[in-house]
């Protein structure tokens, strides 16, 4: 193949890996690796790179659309970069280091469980436990966030906890060049009792800078090739954008599950790719 | 109630976010195109990971060439641009929290913001 199909056909895929990340709830990193790995028959090395790109991408692209709406917590966001940040780099040094077929196996466990993560999530009522938290009071994290008009308090608890989950999340993210946006939002929604709304919101402000943490270092060991990256951040910033207009207007439980089912299938493929 | 600060940091930071995406898509949408004109033809081989060049693992050198109209250094920079823009968006909020006094997240931006800095100057590469 020349570069210029490679291209043409990249972009319109990206697209694709945009919308079905944003449809999905997991984000378009978790697509961009196995569709560069699986269907172009590129190096998984280059194929994180890229996705770390198209990940920072697609997080400053949604930032610029929900930020205003006030549903994200800045405050734990920042606090919690500290723990994604630190684990996004030993996460790159991993990837460094590890053999390819166990990244490509790692990977399609991971994404089999975010599938799954994410599909609870979506089934959880919103309670709201008010409780005081002590590290919680002194970091200030306590919030409130607009449902319907007006705005509903909550409270944040097991920070630390919260906080291990969130290193483990951004190690995974900078080995494997995903946004670990399922995990984050798990360790924030269960571990730290952060309403649904605000836990997506806060996880999707996170993950630019979880994912550049780890593509610094990955940029230096020659990981992202600019023949790979180009097509990739335009098409995977419009994929999302239109994936993110998509899902304000309806609702897509059915059309969710056929891409939860078909990204699953995709786990299992990066996963006998590797073993084989 | 949200106080009044969070919100002119929000809307600051979208503004920002907004900037590095323009910059970072049309540097690379040109460099892209350079690419596409000149390499167009050429076969695609990425099976096997050879790294990449020094002029695309430095900043200064990927600037050095883009700037001379290198079509791989100038989507390269796209990418660079790309991946400041959080550690702008950190150094914002590091700013904003020292004009505020609030000495616990201006630590926690600056423990970020040193973490982003060496990654990108590739400290931890030589560990």
């Amino acid at each position: 193949m020349d570069h210029l199909s490679f291209s043409a056909i990249l972009f319109v895929s990206s697209l694709f890996a945009g919308l079905f990340g944003a449809l999905s709830g997991l984000g378009g990193g978790i697509v961009i690796v196995p569709l560069l790995v699986l269907g172009f028959n590129v190096n998984t090395q280059y194929a994180i790179g890229a996705s770390l790109i198209g990940v920072i991408a697609t997080s400053s692209g949604s930032s610029i659309t929900f930020l205003p709406k006030r549903y994200a917590n800045m405050r734990l966001g920042m606090f919690l970069e500290t723990a994604t940040a630190s684990g996004a780099i030993l996460g790159a040094y991993f990837a460094s280091v590890a053999a390819e077929n166990l990244l490509q196996i790692l990977f399609g466990i991971v994404l089999l469980y975010s599938v799954f993560a994410a599909r609870k999530s979506q089934k959880n009522t919103e309670e709201v436990d008010m409780s005081h938290d002590r590290l919680s009071d002194k970091l200030k994290l306590d919030s409130s966030y607009p449902v319907d008009g007006s705005w509903q308090q909550y409270r944040v608890h097991r920070i630390p906890l919260g906080w291990l989950l969130m290193f483990i999340a951004g190690n995974l993210s900078g080995m494997l060049g995903i946004g670990s946006g399922a995990l984050k939002v798990l360790a924030m929604e269960r571990a730290m009792k952060v309403p649904f709304r605000v836990s997506t919101t806060t996880s999707n402000f996170m993950i630019g800078v979880t994912a550049a943490a780890s593509a610094g270092t990955l940029f230096h060991l020659g990981y992202i090739s600019p023949p790979v990256v180009m097509p990739l951040i335009p098409g995977v910033l419009i994929g999302s954008y239109a994936g993110s207009k998509i899902l304000m207007r309806a609702k897509l439980s059915y059309l969710q599950l056929i891409f939860s089912i078909m990204i699953s299938l995709i786990g299992i493929q990066m996963i006998y790719q590797g073993v084989t | 109630m949200k106080n009044f600060d969070e919100q002119t940091l929000a809307r600051r930071i979208t503004y920002l976010l907004k900037w590095g995406i323009a910059l970072s898509s049309l540097t690379t949408l040109l460099g892209g195109l350079l690419f596409l004109i000149h390499h167009g033809q050429t076969k695609v081989l990425y099976k096997i990971f050879n790294g990449e060049p020094a002029f695309l693992t430095e900043v200064r050198y990927t600037f050095k060439q883009a700037i001379r109209g290198n079509s791989v250094a100038l989507i390269q920079l796209g990418a660079v641009i790309l991946m400041a823009t959080p550690i702008a968006r950190v150094l914002l909020c590091l700013l904003t929290f020292a004009k505020d006094r609030d000495w616990t997240y201006f630590l926690i931006c600056t423990l970020t913001a040193i973490l982003l800095i060496c990654s990108f100057a590739g400290v931890f590469i030589s560990l």
